[in-house]
């Protein structure tokens, strides 16, 4: 029998696609998409399998939303005035607590999050993940770019020649 | 990808598709340019030749206030400017007086433009677009119908024009001429407002024309009864992504309504939306903000400003800028593109 609604003391188990398992909370799972959506359409007995999201990337992203989830959580019978300022207070320490995150991670484990939370549907770390890439890309040279993706530039000399020759006014 | 990139500007995308075909491909792509114009909170421009000088400026929704654009490289040249239209980041300029040959496309954002080849006469009206169905995001195209009631089209892709065959609709009198008022793009079409012909003494019924870019033919969409066989003027125009008509409510212009066509193509579905009276801070509407504010020329009492913007729910007029009232003024969508308006750009994404 499925229980569609959430309970606090369930726990939902992922498999990663290198075969290991991890314990997640329902409560934080909600973050996910996916998740959400198996849980509401009461299929999530048993180990769910991650096929595309690796062991490492996977302790990531739990790692992030066990943070977000217990930001949510913790204190709730504050006045209103207080609690304000504590909302303040809370979003200055997310903000700082992500970037401490994001900037801790190596080109590789960037992009593994990046698809990993995209196949996961997990909107704000795909926003903080996309955003760190953005960041990293911009003020760069064509070839600084190509060097540090490992990109091989595939335009024939004379594409390359146009489409630079098209584009001349960005590089000014 | 498609999240990284709607984080740069239009200046780092154009950088961005140096890198390989792949980038390219998507920065060039269909769905990518509606994302991008989706979040780039389509400002609204408004246009003052100042005696001979052009002036552009975007309407800051956030701002509430008007900033300046730059100046068309091929601005010295000509005066009399009009906007024919704003497609895919891309403006269409063209000479307004009495020779109507000197057309240009331009994209602001990049200072990239074509001078267009002279049509065989001079035009007499002219509507520009983007043809939706060849999956080229610059297949960008003018028509143009002559006093004979001929028409030809130009295609940016081939560079050239072509007579079309059929020539415009017989008995039809497109009335677009007017001082601040321009033909419409929508879905692949461009409209004017027009009018069957007929004597001056009967009255000649209200219609609007429309040019299909992709088939290239002209066709009729009807007004409901009561506004086709009203005198008073009208000019066409979009409202989110509707088809609109502002119809002045009388010989007197006493008041101005507004109607859309909630689907396009069905008469039935004509719908008055509003009705703004004429007062002394109100002349008549220009066009729309991205929020729905009805652009208007006006005057303030306070401090003699003459674009106002009406806000339809509250049915209040917000004092914006200053223009000149002998001069003609503009208001139209737009959004950044890296879109270059040439002749056989490189490598455009498709859809």
């Amino acid at each position: 029998m499925s229980t569609p609604s959430v309970s606090v003391n369930r726990v939902l188990k992922l498999k990663s696609s290198d075969g290991e398992i991890f314990e997640v909370k329902q409560t934080v799972a909600v973050q996910s998409g996916v998740l959400k959506q198996m849980m509401e359409d009461g299929c999530t007995e048993g180990e769910i399998p991650l096929n595309n999201v690796d062991s490492p990337t996977l302790a990531k992203i739990i790692e992030w939303c066990n943070k977000h989830h217990d930001n949510d959580v913790e204190g709730r019978v504050l006045s209103e005035e207080r609690e304000k300022e504590k909302e303040k207070e809370k979003a200055a320490d997310m903000k700082k607590w992500e970037s401490e995150f994001i900037d801790a991670l190596n080109r590789d484990e960037i992009y593994f999050l990046l698809t990993g939370s995209n196949y996961m549907d997990i909107k704000e770390l795909l926003d903080c993940a996309a955003q760190k890439v953005a960041d990293m890309v911009k003020g760069k040279t064509p070839e600084a770019i190509r060097e540090m993706f490992n990109i091989q530039s595939d335009f024939t000399e004379e594409e390359e020649e146009a489409i630079r020759k098209e584009n001349q006014w960005a590089f000014d | 990808m498609i999240h990284i990139f709607l984080r740069f500007s239009v200046k780092d995308l154009s950088q961005l598709r140096c890198v390989c075909k792949s980038w390219n491909r998507v920065i060039t792509s269909q769905p990518f340019f509606e994302s991008l114009s989706n979040q780039s909170t389509n400002t609204c421009i408004l246009y003052h030749p100042r005696f001979s000088h052009l002036k552009l400026c975007l309407y800051s929704e956030k701002l509430q206030s008007l900033v300046e654009l730059c100046y068309p490289p091929f601005g010295d040249e000509l005066m009399d400017f009009g906007i024919l239209g704003s497609c895919n980041g891309v403006l269409c300029l063209y000479s307004n007086g009495y020779d109507r040959s000197h057309i240009y496309m331009w994209n602001p954002s990049s200072n990239k433009y074509t001078t267009l080849p002279k049509p065989s006469h001079n035009p007499r009206y002219l509507g520009f677009g983007v043809n939706p169905k060849s999956g080229y995001l610059d297949d960008f195209k003018v028509v143009t119908i002559f006093a004979n009631a001929n028409a030809e089209v130009y295609s940016l892709r081939m560079n050239s024009w072509r007579t079309i065959a059929d020539g415009f609709l017989p008995s039809i009198e497109l009335t677009c001429r007017y001082f601040d008022h321009h033909p419409v793009f929508l879905n692949g079409f461009v409209h004017w407002c027009a009018r069957v012909s007929c004597y001056l003494d009967s009255k000649c019924p209200w219609l609007i024309v429309s040019f299909d870019f992709a088939n290239e033919v002209f066709h009729k969409i009807l007004l409901p009864d009561i506004l086709s066989n009203d005198e008073g003027t009208k000019f066409v125009n979009v409202v989110s992504g509707h088809l609109c008509v502002f119809a002045a409510a009388d010989d007197g212009f006493s008041a101005y309504e507004l109607w859309v066509m909630m689907e396009y193509g069905v008469v039935d579905s004509w719908t008055k939306m509003c009705t703004i009276e004429k007062t002394g801070a109100f002349w008549w509407p220009l066009g729309f903000t991205t929020t729905g504010g009805i652009v208007t020329r006006g005057r303030c009492k306070h401090d003699g400003k003459t674009i106002l913007v009406y806000n339809p729910d509250r049915k209040k007029f917000k004092c914006l800028g200053r223009h000149h009232p002998h001069l003609p003024i503009q208001v139209l969508t737009f959004a950044e593109s890296v879109i270059a308006p040439v002749p056989k750009s490189v490598i455009v994404g498709t859809t």
